[in-house]
């Protein structure tokens, strides 16, 4: 209940605190008195907000870590057993938590900014619309709620008003790992900040301040774009590194749906840079701020809803109509919304008409940003198709991941080039001979390093042309990056994500493009040779032993080859989680400098050397090692079950006919001694007749539903010798993945880079001048005044 | 400045060519068995495995062979090269990516479905 009124009441303050900020902003011209005190109201009822939701927060905490089982959604997603760093993950392990979380970091960002927002004097047409963005997030909690009861929620099936859950289902194996607490955070941090250029782009425009919102909100872009960047490039690096997926992208829509807002998000960046220099793009800039937010909404949609679920691998759950409807309300109002401001003052924005030449910096950034969302559109196409297909009634269908790629890397290549062209050129105007002089020495090491390549055996002229791009890339970027450490690290950023990016790509490119794969069958301390290594299964061993949900192996792969010699340990283990029906897997990862080897494992299979008879009443089998016999199960005795003799034990007996062909036919009882505290079964073998086997029955298979359905398993098997243990043979991939160092050290580079362009924000003091006081001191060459002039001008 | 919107006009108008050329030829469609005898275009069948029938790996030839209904309880022989995949016996529903050769279905891709496990029961909760 507690939950429930916490959610409703920070609801009301936070519709209470937009009609508030409404008024203020209504009455900003005609009554300002009036005006700044209904924005202190709204101020005040925002506080409220925080308030409220920080104690829905607490609340949901604070009985997770109760163990309050009571609680639908957290019997759904935690257990006792689970240590503390898992158990507080387990908050937004679920829909309505992660919705909770969403809430929580815009709360607490709109908390942050709001001092700034009154220094500019843009705090009410923002909260007005940030309030409104906050009360749709908890109307949703409202309906999908973490406060449920278990019999509100299962009352139908027959739980009871009161009941209380001795424990929880618990947490997904695949999750229990620390990247749970890194990941989702992070993400929700990044969807999070994508609202803050949205509302200023509709604030903006509202009061005809047509400019300055680009400048205010440029850093939270910034901002936005590194750590949504982070929060995907880390869901990478955990799909690689444990959950086996044998990449760290797959295309799919639910990783696509978070790309999607990250490739508009980093156009903005370049268009409001634009619009920084020039004063153009206004409408462009308006339509991508928006349009960064929408697509977070239409993220959620996509992933929430279920909609794509016959298209992904990932596990979708359907969260039921009235969410899908909210959600989709969601996305329409906000979209509505934004094209309605711009409705409204399209005849007032003003128009740019710049004297601005092709072959200068502000007309290239602007390709850019439009090529960048040429990915964007990819992406979005490939990932909505099924939909679309469904709306507009042709066969549905889904395009194949190569597709992305296919089209992708002529994109990617024209960026570079483009990107290095540009950093040479300067805003307006273009200075031919140092742009020639410096361009062609990198042009032409680029040239050098692909022609190499391709005498090493890279012979796709698409590859070719991604390696020539991305070198060009490399090289300009890096010119500019140890140019601008004269003028301090924080005009270095731009320089460093675009170096790491042409880093990103060429790894990527070495680990998809040349990556072999190989699927594997080997029993223990076999030996096999596989794509040019020695791999050899070294057993298995059991981990994890103290937890009572799960069994827990890690098996000891062998690789060897020359004077290498690694050892691996892939994952197989079985869950209470799943009833233990079918494995979970993780990958085992031999990493060199110059590649990775990847073992994922694929399947175990089970082969019985005496092959078990399962059979029920009146069935009958025959023997697979001397088929001469069969056997027939008549019926079960349990006339003597207590007569174990040490009364521990219970003799079970089944009834069979063992015949062969020679018209031999008897009828004899096999027992079976069972202790049921162990569970340990021993049977009681008998000779088959004129061969050398002899037959045991081994368990009872009881069915508990139908009991006449009880079925009986039986071993034939050479006399004298012991049992055997099925035969285990591990099924599993390995592939080799060229250089994915480089993709790894690739991103971690883009989002420094990031991080230090924001840096620059941090103090807010924009002294332009001051670059060239120092240059004028320092009495520099010619040439490096021009060159301090170009990395001035490129920041 | 109209040479510009020229300019940046083209490049979006043969972007958008070379885009939809290459993703009509690489969008697989949703079919059954029946759509999928009469095209030879890989299709993409979404069904259940026939529990009842053979359904085995042979190491030799690496073939992994079972029986699956389609949307409209056709069932076909499906032959994959490869082995069983993991989750394959206890998947709800499965997706093969392929095409028909001689009245077997040859699938060159199996994607199982995580069964509906993940959702809470209610089972669960009283025992």
């Amino acid at each position: 209940m507690i939950g429930k009124i916490l959610v409703i009441v920070t609801t009301v303050f936070s519709l209470i605190s937009m009609l508030f900020y409404l008024l203020s902003y209504l009455n900003r011209l005609k009554n300002i008195t009036q005006s700044t005190k209904y924005s202190n109201f709204g101020n005040y009822s925002y506080t409220g907000v925080v308030v409220g939701v920080l104690s829905i927060c607490l609340f949901l905490l604070s009985n997770i870590v109760a163990h309050n089982f009571q609680y639908t959604y957290i019997w759904e997603y935690s257990s006792r057993e689970l240590p503390v760093n898992l158990l507080i993950a387990t908050f937004y392990a679920g829909q309505q938590g992660s919705i909770l979380l969403w809430g929580l970091m815009i709360t607490l960002i709109g908390y942050f900014i709001l001092p700034y927002l009154k220094k500019h004097n843009y705090e009410a047409p923002v909260m007005m619309i940030y309030t409104s963005i906050l009360a749709f997030i908890l109307i949703m909690l409202i309906f999908k709620s973490p406060f449920d009861y278990v019999w509100e929620t299962y009352g139908a099936e027959g739980v009871k008003e009161g009941f209380i859950p001795k424990n929880g289902r618990g947490l997904n194996p695949i999750l229990q790992n620390y990247w749970i607490s890194i990941h989702p955070p992070i993400l929700f941090l990044g969807y999070s900040l994508m609202t803050i250029p949205y509302v200023f782009a509709l604030a903006g425009l509202l009061l005809k301040d047509y400019r300055k919102w680009i400048t205010l909100s440029l850093p939270w872009a910034l901002f936005g774009s590194g750590v949504l960047g982070l929060g995907l490039m880390l869901g990478g690096f955990w799909a690689y590194e444990t959950l086996g997926w044998g990449g760290f992208w797959a295309w799919d829509p639910v990783e696509n749906s978070s790309l999607m807002p990250w490739l508009i998000a980093v156009s903005l960046v370049h268009t409001m840079l634009v619009n920084k220099k020039t004063g153009g793009l206004i409408k462009l800039n308006y339509i991508l701020a928006s349009l960064t937010f929408i697509f977070v909404l239409y993220a959620s949609f996509l992933t929430r809803s279920g909609i794509l679920g016959d298209t992904s691998v990932h596990s979708f759950v359907s969260p039921g109509p009235v969410i899908y409807k909210l959600l989709l309300v969601f996305l329409i109002t906000y979209f509505v919304a934004s094209l309605g401001v711009l409705i409204y003052r399209i005849k007032n924005i003003p128009f740019n008409s710049s004297d601005v030449e092709i072959t200068s910096k502000e007309f290239m950034m602007t390709i850019g940003s439009i090529l960048i969302l040429g990915i964007f559109f990819v992406v979005f196409m490939g990932t909505s198709w099924p939909i679309i297909t469904e709306i507009i009634g042709i066969t549905k269908s889904s395009v194949d991941p190569s597709w992305y790629n296919k089209i992708n890397l002529p994109l990617a290549v024209i960026l570079m080039i483009l990107n290095s062209f540009s950093l040479y050129l300067l805003w307006k105007r273009t200075d031919y001979t140092l742009f020639l002089k410096r361009f062609l020495l990198i042009a032409i090491s680029s040239l050098i390093i692909t022609v190499v390549l391709f005498s090493l055996g890279v012979n796709k002229i698409e590859f070719l042309l991604l390696v020539f791009a991305s070198f060009l890339g490399l090289f300009a970027n890096l010119d500019f990056l140890f140019k601008s450490f004269k003028f301090g690290i924080k005009t270095s950023g731009a320089f460093l994500s675009h170096s790491g990016l042409a880093l990103f790509l060429l790894g990527a490119l070495a680990s998809g493009g040349y990556s072999v794969n190989e699927t594997v069958r080997l029993n223990e301390n076999e030996t096999k040779s596989v794509l040019g290594y020695k791999i050899t299964h070294k057993g298995k061993f059991q981990i994890d032993k103290y937890w009572t949900d799960r069994e827990k192996f890690k098996y000891k792969i062998l690789i060897e080859k020359d004077n290498m010699s690694k050892m691996v340990y892939p994952v197989v283990y079985f869950s209470d989680f799943n009833e233990r029906k079918s494995p979970f897997f993780e990958p085992g990862i031999a990493t060199t400098l110059d590649k990775d080897i990847y073992v994922s494992p694929y399947s175990l299979e089970n082969i019985f050397p005496e092959p078990p008879i399962i059979l029920q009443k009146t069935q009958s089998q025959r023997i697979a090692l001397d088929t001469n016999f069969s056997i027939k199960l008549l019926k079960f005795d349990m006339s003597n079950a207590m007569s174990g003799g040490d009364g521990k034990t219970i003799k079970l007996a089944s009834v069979v006919r063992l015949s062969d062909n020679k018209k031999y036919v008897s009828e004899d009882t096999l027992y079976n001694i069972m202790d049921p505290t162990s569970g340990m079964s021993v049977p009681i073998w008998k000779d088959l007749p004129n061969s050398n086997l002899e037959i045991g029955f081994i368990r009872l298979v009881p069915n508990k539903e139908e009991l006449s359905l009880s079925q009986a398993i039986f071993v034939a098997k050479p006399k004298g010798q012991q049992l055997s243990r099925p035969i285990e043979t591990f099924v599993f991939d390995v592939s080799t993945k060229p250089f994915i160092l480089v993709v790894w050290i690739g991103t971690i580079i883009i989002v420094l880079g990031f991080f230090l362009s924001i840096l620059k924000y941090i103090g807010q003091s924009y002294k332009r001048t001051e670059y060239i006081d120092n240059i004028k001191e320092n009495k520099l060459a010619k040439n490096e005044f021009k060159e301090a002039v170009v990395i001035r001008e490129s920041n | 400045m109209n040479i510009k919107y020229i300019i940046s006009g083209t490049l979006i108008v043969i972007f958008l060519g070379i885009a939809i050329f290459t993703f009509d030829n690489s969008k697989i469609d949703y079919s059954n068995f029946e759509g999928a005898s009469k095209t030879n275009k890989t299709v993409q069948i979404i069904g259940s495995l026939v529990k009842e029938k053979e359904c085995n790996y042979n190491s030799n030839d690496n073939e992994f062979t079972f029986f699956m209904t389609d949307d409209k309880s056709i069932e076909y022989k499906v032959i994959f090269k490869g082995s069983k995949p993991n989750n394959f016996d206890i998947a709800p529903k499965v997706v093969v990516k392929g095409k028909f050769e001689d009245n077997i279905f040859i699938a060159t891709e199996i994607l199982t479905k995580c069964p509906s496990k993940y959702e809470g029961k209610a089972e669960e909760i009283i025992s």
